[in-house]
């Protein structure tokens, strides 16, 4: 985890914190949106930006859930984001196409992939990113309780693998093939 | 030679159409599955035909049987098999070639190698890391992301890197940064009969050696005529600290040509630096929705560090502005940079999009930068004479330029001035002290352009070198010699 922090830090950010949690505790959005509110509470940012679909999970969750405890306004999906004096503007990739709101700050934006191109890291700035503040905070001084998630992944499976098309002679066949896969 | 394969205007030896049925013994196609397994051999007529082409015009000449194998040693045993029993081998990477590497004319089994995909021993320390075929260039620079380090060699297509080691390919960066050759450190090769080779020797990747003659310069480029190339150790560079490019317009041709090597002798360390004659400019332009001035073009571009950049930047102005050149604004942020090599890359479909309906042709040759302003210019006028559609677009920093000619393959009398005049291009470029292939190979249609550049001694060497390490002719038969 602090490579990735690491990583970030030679993309341009000036500190980074690390909020960490125990051996073996599995981490939801509640408890991922709770350790940010802490942290949201020390820090004090006038704007929180997340991703808006974690790539493990894919739950979608955590900058709603944030926005909810902080009770700040909420631009998710974001694939533009214009600061304007005290708001944010903020255009959101919906099914119906784009929808452009102006949220007062102090806010949370979850960004979209069409946010922006992300940038790679130079070996200088590797090199810098090394002197920058890290901090290491236990996760329980930010709010997160240690008890049991209150999600339990039951099953995690593959779908079927594909199986080989199969080619027949002739129509009757064909009908025969379909009645004993149970098709009609 | 290609555009008469192109046009059927003769039947060449060893010709195979696409409807051809597969020609193996049953017993020798299980005893390719007892190696990888049934899944992954295959005869089927759509599988043989994927992988009877690439992206050249050369007609589809599939292979009798497709293997995927999943490691070296299964390549290994593979080839043992067919070496044994005298079939032909075709390795096969992306299929993204442009010279008809891939195609089997004389049959065979085709080694699909995009399964074994792993990147290993990545140090960066040393700026080294190690590919197999599956792995593509794209794929690569992915997995870098938070190094700090890139693989700068560019071709048009998202190729393997083993591919491009193969056929010893260069791109956009190779002014600044090298073709394959130079970023190749050593080659785990299987060997036609099976042996296993490793070119700078298991597990080395010294940056430099004088250990013996240089078995990794000899494999790359042998374009699979000499064996697989299972695995790559390949050189890293350092991203750029900072990066800059622009466009700009010339009066001429010659203009163009004139500021590029001056930018050169002026020892500016451009990174790339292309060429599109007023053709191509109006067509990337309004193929890309950007609207560029239709004269000839240069992009730029400058990579170094912020205080070098700007450097840099002074010194290229002041020689575009020598030129007669125009229209140098950076673009500094990555989209913006992005947008203009999209449309540079884009070339290819741009020049097609000028006449729907019709078919290109790359030509590649390269000449020293010296006489490159005199060859361009001869062409543009030939190509004028001649009455073909034929936008330029060049590495011109190398000295290297392709025309892409557009043409209706059903107009024999049109290919026949096609064909007359790449002839004279390749031979101009050879005059000139050049090659009549830059980047794209040999393959099947330079063969005879090759016995010209290199003379009978360097042919004669060259069969000497394949004899001995392929006595059969069984790696890839009728490519290159």
């Amino acid at each position: 985890p602090q490579e990735t922090l690491r990583t970030a830090l030679a993309v341009g950010a000036d500190r980074a914190v690390l909020a960490e949690v125990g051996e073996g505790v599995a981490l939801g959005p509640l408890e991922v949106a709770t350790a940010l509110a802490g942290l949201v509470g020390k820090i004090q940012p006038q704007l929180v930006l997340l991703g808006k679909q974690a790539i493990d999970d894919d739950c979608n969750q955590t900058g709603q859930l944030l926005a909810a405890m902080l009770d700040w306004p909420q631009g998710t999906f974001a694939s533009r984001v214009q600061l304007e004096g005290g708001s944010v503007r903020v255009e959101r990739e919906v099914d119906a196409g784009l929808e452009t709101l102006r949220l007062r700050l102090p806010a949370v934006l979850t960004a979209d992939l069409r946010l922006n191109e992300p940038r790679y890291a130079t070996l200088p700035n590797i090199m810098k990113a090394k002197k920058k503040p890290l901090e290491v905070i236990p996760a329980a001084d930010l709010g997160v309780p240690a008890g049991p998630p209150r999600l339990r992944v039951l099953q995690v499976q593959e779908p079927p693998a594909r199986a080989g098309g199969e080619k027949v002679e002739n129509v009757p066949a064909l009908v025969e093939k379909l009645r004993s896969c149970g098709r009609i | 030679m290609a555009l008469w394969r192109v046009l059927a205007l003769g039947t060449a030896l060893g010709r195979r159409s696409c409807c051809s049925k597969p020609s193996l013994p049953p017993d020798f196609v299980e005893a390719l599955s007892a190696v990888v397994g049934a899944p992954n051999v295959s005869t089927a007529t759509a599988v043989r035909e994927q992988h009877g082409h690439d992206e050249s015009m050369h007609p589809c000449a599939p292979p009798d049987a497709v293997v995927w194998p999943q490691s070296v040693g299964q390549v290994q045993e593979l080839a043992a098999l067919c070496y044994r029993r005298r079939v032909p081998m075709v390795p096969f990477g992306t299929g993204t070639g442009l010279e008809g590497g891939v195609n089997a004319v004389q049959g065979g089994v085709c080694f699909d190698l995009s399964r074994m995909d792993s990147i290993a021993e990545l140090s960066l320390e040393d700026f080294s890391v190690t590919v197999e075929p599956g792995v593509t260039r794209k794929a690569l620079n992915s997995h870098l992301r938070g190094t700090g380090l890139w693989f700068p060699v560019d071709p048009g297509a998202d190729a393997s890197l083993c591919g491009m080691a193969a056929t010893g390919a260069s791109g956009t960066n190779a002014v600044r940064y090298g073709t394959m050759r130079p970023n190749v450190l050593n080659l785990r090769v299987v060997l036609p009969d099976g042996r296993l080779l490793h070119t700078a020797g298991p597990g080395r990747q010294a940056r430099k050696r004088a250990a013996g003659y240089d078995l990794t310069s000899l494999f790359v480029g042998s374009e699979g005529t000499l064996g697989f190339l299972t695995q790559a150790t390949l050189r890293l560079h350092p991203l750029p600290e900072a990066t800059a490019a622009t466009i700009a317009s010339f009066p001429g041709v010659g203009a163009a040509v004139a500021c590029t090597v001056q930018v050169l002798q002026a020892a500016v360390p451009v990174a790339r630096i292309e060429f599109l004659d007023e053709v191509m400019a109006d067509a990337c332009g309004r193929y890309s929705g950007m609207g560029l001035p239709v004269a000839a073009t240069l992009l730029l571009e400058l990579h170094g560090s912020r205080n070098s950049l700007a450097e840099q930047q002074r010194q290229t102005e002041e020689i575009v502005r020598l030129n007669g050149g125009s229209g140098l604004a950076w673009a500094e942020e990555p989209e913006e940079r992005g947008r203009l090599w999209a449309m540079r890359h884009n070339a290819w479909y741009a020049a097609l999009a000028l006449r729907p309906g019709c078919q290109g042709y790359s030509t590649d040759v390269c000449v020293p930068i010296s006489r490159l302003p005199d060859v361009v210019v001869e062409t543009k006028q030939d190509l004028q004479d001649s009455g073909l559609t034929g936008p330029m677009v060049g590495h011109v920093g190398d000295g290297n330029f392709h025309c892409i000619l557009i043409f209706n393959t059903q107009d024999p009398e049109e290919a026949q001035r096609i064909h007359a005049f790449t002839q004279r291009l390749g031979r101009r470029a050879l005059a000139a002290g050049g090659t009549c292939t830059g980047e794209h190979g040999v393959g099947l249609g330079k063969r005879a352009l090759l016995l010209e550049e290199l003379g009978q001694e360097g042919l004669d060497t060259l069969r000497s070198i394949k004899a001995a390490l392929d006595p059969h002719n069984l790696m890839n038969p009728g490519k290159v010699l």
